[in-house]
């Protein structure tokens, strides 16, 4: 369930473009990847 | 490994019968799959005696009246490794089961929420199809990154079997119990993995009185597990962040639309036109994603439903947190045919 809320959009795809690019820099896998 | 599939089932006669298929079509058989009837007056019981020995068929003496009790009850008959709980009105995708197996190949692993769709049907599931797709491939995906991941969804979920029995009791005090165990696990610090590629399909309600009742249900559990899970907001800043952009964010920016045209209409119009152009965003992300065209057609009633669920949390927040009028009468939307081509 989702509200009117921009700031969470914001933040939420801001975090997954930082893990992802984290991940990548790292060459660390993600919990799904490491399965 | 060994995995026990546990569905709950209260006339259910329309669904059920999919339900139980797109299990026993597994490319990873489940070694259990346990129905509970409880006190169908339906043809459901009929329906699933025809599955014979394939499952197994346990019946309640009468109609608990909530999901949890007779989930409670069927965890009794539990022998595997890994109990996925599902809802007699979802469907699993073919390759669920495996993908389970294959997450709980890891040891630090003790739950598994798996990816909901909706199924087609008209332009309220296509909108809630927007409202998931947000919901999870946005804001999950960042929960679980941080390690705050807010729902196992019950009608796509796993556990391991020893932890929950261990840790998890059915307390029947909230409206959402899948919110409850998640928050259970939390507090013992036990990992939860989000499987995008686990995916289920759930029948979501086809009128807005039955979308109002079903959106009433999980905004009123939402908060009642916050107000008895309140000690994860301290003692865990993931939690702290997500609870905060969650409920305290849906309060501000909700009471924005209603405060907005008081104040200033063009800034209000900004506002909606804002949620517009978002919600075009998001149907054609979900179009690229999901192969579908009609999500970008309904893309526009999108903010009319966000601003319906702004509605019902203000209403759920009173109720339930100023006022403590807890309710716990579960509201069950009207089934209906699975037709094919829906998922």
């Amino acid at each position: 369930m989702t509200f009117p809320g921009g700031i969470s959009l914001v933040i939420h795809v801001l975090i997954n473009i930082a893990c992802w690019v984290t991940r990548s820099v790292r060459g660390v896998k993600g919990d799904r990847e490491r399965v | 490994m060994r995995i026990s599939v546990l569905i709950p089932c209260y006339n259910e006669e329309k669904t059920i019968y999919a339900c139980v298929e797109s299990l026993l079509t597994q490319t990873r058989p489940a070694e259990e799959i346990i129905v509970v009837n409880d006190g169908s007056t339906d043809k459901s019981p009929a329906i699933l005696r025809s599955f014979g020995r394939k499952i197994r068929l346990v019946y309640t003496r009468r109609n608990t009246g909530n999901k949890s009790y007779a989930q409670e009850y069927g965890l009794r008959f539990v022998t595997g490794d890994v109990l996925v709980m599902t809802d007699a009105d979802t469907m699993l995708a073919p390759d669920f089961l495996e993908r389970i197996e294959k997450d709980f190949e890891r040891q630090d692993v003790h739950a598994v929420a798996g990816y909901i769709k909706s199924m087609r049907h008209n332009w309220i599931t296509a909108c809630r199809e927007l409202d998931y797709i947000v919901g999870q491939d946005l804001h999950k995906k960042a929960q679980a990154n941080i390690g705050a991941l807010m729902v196992i969804p019950g009608c796509g979920g796993a556990f391991r079997t020893a932890t929950f029995r261990k840790h998890i009791a059915f307390d029947h005090d909230t409206l959402t119990e899948d919110l409850d165990f998640t928050y259970k696990l939390h507090e013992k610090n036990f990992k939860i993995l989000f499987d995008e590629s686990a995916v289920v399909y759930t029948q979501d309600p086809a009128t807005l009185s039955a979308y109002v009742n079903q959106t009433r249900r999980w905004i009123g559990g939402g908060w009642q597990n916050i107000v008895k899970h309140w000690r994860l907001i301290i003692t865990k800043p993931g939690h702290a962040l997500e609870i905060s952009l969650i409920y305290v964010e849906g309060l501000v920016f909700g009471s924005l639309f209603f405060i907005l045209p008081f104040i200033n209409i063009f800034y209000f119009y900004k506002f909606f036109l804002g949620y517009l152009l978002i919600a075009y965003i998001i149907g054609l992300y979900g179009l690229m994603r999901r192969g579908r065209f009609d999500l970008l057609l309904y893309a526009p009633l999108f903010p009319f439903m966000l601003i319906l669920n702004s509605c019902i949390f203000f209403e759920q927040f009173i109720k339930e947190v100023l006022l403590r009028r807890r309710n716990l009468v579960w509201f069950r939307p009207e089934r209906r045919e699975i037709a094919s081509g829906c998922v």
